[in-house]
């Protein structure tokens, strides 16, 4: 009562402290007053227990009592005040480590064990529902600014770099899906005769973005679209690889697999020590690549502590419902695995045979294109007698016999 | 019901698959690759105005961020790590938010992708804006975290403000979007919408209580969820909500967040949507016509989250895609049925009962109930007067007009608003806060209710 009479002389303007609520009640109810205060609750709790513990002369000392027999009793307080916030202070940074540990231990699978709580903390009461964060609230720390709409409306337009077009569509002059699939199919016949690699049989038509992009560069105009053959490779990344890097080799394909036994997924470190020419990011694109590959499935059965990783912030219940369905399951589980037809030592027929094995996933590309083009497309490739998919075609060099190449190099 | 095709202009940069954020974390940038080969093979590419988006500069990161963490960001490498210690400490990088080659980089394509798609929306040249590189919800002002470290959503928000009045996000990864409410916690003129699993789990934010605060009070609204929600409770729950946050906000365009840890199956979440569950959230909010941007976020089981965002490509060109995946780049991912959808777990039970989910509605709406019209009165009544002791803030006046059935208006709080800087003891100040981001009720009113209703009807056919 006092400080609003106060209020309006000009001595009491320190005193006055904007609240952000607009005068408003938040705390209508005790759950929501204990929602703004979480992080005092901690405090009070402690200071309430320190209390309980502390002889009378203490807790006088504390509230300003005379204490018989007490000279520099100021002094004391003060002392008792900094030791206080101390131990607070302290208390509030380990909370919040112990918290980011928890958190730590619920998001990430990195198989460390937790590095465990303080042993002297066994005392220490958690705060309630220790896991709950709130949202911060500071205009400058946390907060972003936003303008009023005026500000905002009237802000010119930033000019931002330009975004590199690739393809587009709602043209007046865009070509129609028949017209882009002869156009493509056109271009794989030109990578044929340029030996590069070419989509497997049945998706002549799928969209080749670098030739996709040479025609909207070329005003959607297929012959001078053609006539700039061979394309560049739009999209592809520079950052992380080195532009002119080649392919994995047989050696370097050797010192990868060798690598990973000896220090797992840990690229930085692989490139630093064994392959330190290459970028890291040419080593993650080779990784997943290499997946794909027979060499993966073999490497894999002989290094089983690289499995698939758990779920540790599941209940047990739930685990043990995975495990039940795994071993219910028998077919299957990782690409570790599975065999496209049977197992076979030869990497380079699997893909080819199982192919054969299921048509299904060869025609699906273009469901939407009309059955008369489909027919055509079916004639086409009864005409064609050559190599037909990339398990049959090398990427880098000429050859007549894909067998030499046991791992796949990927441009 | 299918209006003509939108234009969809869709965001992505080759280099951006091979980011690596270690070994054994979960997090992997190769699966916006992977839907990339897919949307490529699927025959959608052709469909789309596909950009490779220009990277973010500094300058354009740090119209949210501070300039000490990006600063930050640009310096610290795995070769300079042990002298940024104190800094790691203080910008929460180090654990799940690892230092890694190229991770400022990936920032900059990340956000590079969001700010493009969002400057596409204000020119008016696309309905819908795709960007998978994006929809790093976590990341705070000067802190990363949850795996995020620059908040390309905020960014994109900032820059749809340009050009719209109110936007709209919706968050519908398993974690809450913390990142996004709290840049915009104190604002009305951003409305943020999560739904996601709450108690114990990450990142611990997002209850239903918490509403936003001062201008932003009521602009917040969240959905806390339990383990093991399938497609029919979140399809209720989602529809319900976002039919009433629409009518209510009616934003001018609106950002979803398309976080695929809400799949089942996934390596870190804790629900059990398939894919068609999943993407009804989007043809949901496409079919209010209003600019959408799409970004990705989490999703840790790579081979469904490439799925779930392929098929919800299709869903933004209105392109039907056979369920039978085509062969692409990464096909041996997709053992052992190289289907597109996925299924719910059998085992995983729905702890969202129908009592949980009926209580939550109602408290849902209880709370957007506070998010009224504006009233009919202009906040600026004596605005012609030229009576300069009035100005334009006559109190009493503005009461006697007032609409009494509407509690708590702009008028009220504005009232209650001190201005710190000044004290006065008869004049009162000009309050600089009176302006009302809301959408004013004029005599469009029924026009708007009309359209309403309308909109009612469809979203009810569009469920059946």
């Amino acid at each position: 009562m006092d400080e609003e009479i106060s209020r309006s002389s000009l001595t009491d303007e320190e005193d006055y402290v904007e609240d952000n609520d607009n005068g408003e009640d938040y705390e209508a109810t005790i759950e929501e007053e204990e929602q703004l205060d979480a992080g005092d609750y901690a405090d009070e709790l402690k200071d309430l227990e320190d209390e309980g513990e502390m002889s009378l002369e203490e807790l006088q000392r504390k509230y300003g009592y005379p204490v018989p027999g007490e000279t520099n009793q100021c002094e004391d307080e003060d002392e008792e005040e900094e030791e206080e916030e101390e131990y607070v202070e302290e208390e509030q940074v380990e909370s919040s480590s112990a918290l980011k540990e928890s958190f730590d231990a619920t998001i990430l699978d990195m198989g460390n064990s937790l590095t465990g709580l303080d042993e002297d903390d066994e005392d220490y009461a958690p705060p309630p529902d220790p896991w709950k964060r709130q949202i911060r609230i500071d205009a400058v720390q946390f907060q972003a600014a936003v303008p009023d709409v005026e500000s905002s409306f009237a802000e010119t337009d930033t000019e931002r770099e330009e975004d590199t077009i690739l393809w587009v569509i709602d043209q007046p002059n865009q070509p129609s899906d028949e017209i882009l699939n002869v156009y493509l199919k056109d271009v794989v016949e030109l990578r044929k005769a340029h030996e590069q690699s070419v989509p497997p049989e049945g998706c002549e038509t799928r969209d080749d973005e670098d030739a996709l992009c040479a025609l909207y560069r070329n005003n959607f105009d297929t012959e001078k679209a053609k006539s700039s053959f061979p394309f560049p490779h739009i999209n592809a990344p520079f950052r992380t690889v080195r532009p002119d890097a080649l392919g994995f080799d047989e050696a370097e394909h050797r010192i990868f697999e060798e690598s990973l036994e000896l220090y797992g997924k840990d690229f930085s470190l692989i490139r630093r020590l064994r392959l330190p020419y290459r970028k890291v990011g040419e080593l993650v694109e080779y990784y997943y690549q290499w997946k794909l590959t027979a060499s993966y499935r073999t490497w894999r059965e002989a290094h089983p502590q690289h499995a698939s990783v758990v779920q540790p912030h599941l209940s047990a219940a739930f685990q043990q419902q995975i495990a039940q369905m795994d071993a219910e399951y028998h077919g299957p589980t990782s690409f570790a695995t599975v065999s496209f037809t049977e197992p076979s030592t030869s990497s380079d027929n699997n893909y080819r045979t199982w192919r054969e094995a299921h048509p299904q996933h060869a025609s699906v590309v273009q469901p939407h294109l009309s059955a008369a083009f489909q027919q055509q497309i079916a004639q086409m490739d009864g005409e064609y007698n050559g190599p037909t998919s990339f398990a049959t075609v090398s990427f880098t060099e000429p050859s007549t016999s894909s067998d030499n190449k046991s791992a796949t190099v990927i441009n | 019901m299918s209006h003509s095709r939108p234009r969809v202009s869709y965001y992505y940069d080759g280099d951006f698959g091979n980011y690596y954020y270690g070994q054994g974390h979960p997090m992997k940038p190769h699966r916006v690759r992977m839907t990339h080969s897919l949307i490529v093979n699927y025959g959608l590419y052709r469909k789309l105005n596909v950009m490779r988006p220009a990277r973010a500069s500094f300058e354009e990161i740090t119209r949210y961020h501070s300039d000490d963490y990006i600063r930050f960001l640009k310096d610290v490498t795995s070769e300079n790590i042990t002298s940024f210690t104190d800094q790691m400490a203080r910008f929460s990088v180090g654990e799940d938010c690892p230092v890694f080659e190229g991770m400022y980089e990936f920032c900059q394509l990340s956000c590079g992708g969001s700010l493009a798609a969002a400057a596409k929306l204000n020119r008016k040249e696309a309905e819908i804006a795709i960007n998978w590189m994006g929809g790093l919800h976590h990341a705070k002002k000067s802190e990363a975290s949850g795996f995020c470290y620059s908040n390309d959503i905020v960014l994109a928000i900032l820059e749809l403000l340009k050009k719209h009045t109110r936007v709209l996000y919706i968050d519908i990864d398993v974690h809450h979007g913390d990142g996004v409410e709290e840049a915009f916690y104190s604002s009305d003129r951003v409305m943020t919408v999560s739904f996601h699993k709450h108690g114990e789990y990450f990142p611990g934010t997002g209850d239903l209580k918490d509403v936003g605060a001062g201008k932003g009070k009521y602009y917040a609204l969240n959905v806390p969820l339990r383990d093991g929600v399938d497609d029919a409770t979140y399809e209720r729950l989602f529809k319900t909500v976002m039919k009433e946050v629409m009518a209510r906000f009616q934003p001018e365009a609106v950002v979803l967040q398309c976080g695929a840890d809400s799949l089942a199956g996934d390596r870190l979440g804790v629900f059990n949507l398939t894919t068609y569950g999943h993407g009804k959230c989007v043809e949901y909010m496409k079919s209010f016509n209003v600019p959408l941007l799409l970004v990705g976020g989490g999703g840790y089981t790579i081979r469904n989250v490439s799925r779930c965002w392929v098929y919800e490509t299709a869903i933004a060109v209105n392109e039907e895609v056979a369920d039978d995946l085509p062969v692409n780049d990464y096909f041996e991912y997709f053992i052992p049925d190289y289907k597109l959808h996925i299924k719910p777990l059998a085992s995983l039970t729905n702890q969202n009962t129908p009592e949980f989910v009926d209580q939550t509605i109602v408290s849902l709406l209880e709370n957007l109930k506070n998010l009224e019209i504006a009233p009919s009165v202009q906040m600026h009544p004596l605005a012609t007067t030229s009576d300069e002791i009035v100005k334009t803030f006559d109190e009493r006046l503005i009461r006697d007009h007032a609409d009494d059935d509407v509690r708590n208006s702009q008028f009220d709080q504005d009232v209650r608003v001190e201005d710190g800087a000044e004290f006065y003891d008869e004049f009162e100040p000009e309050s600089k806060n009176t302006h009302s981001n809301k959408r004013h009720a004029s005599s469009r009113l029924n026009e708007e209710d009309a359209k309403k209703t309308k909109l009612g009807e469809e979203n009810h056919q569009a469920t059946i």
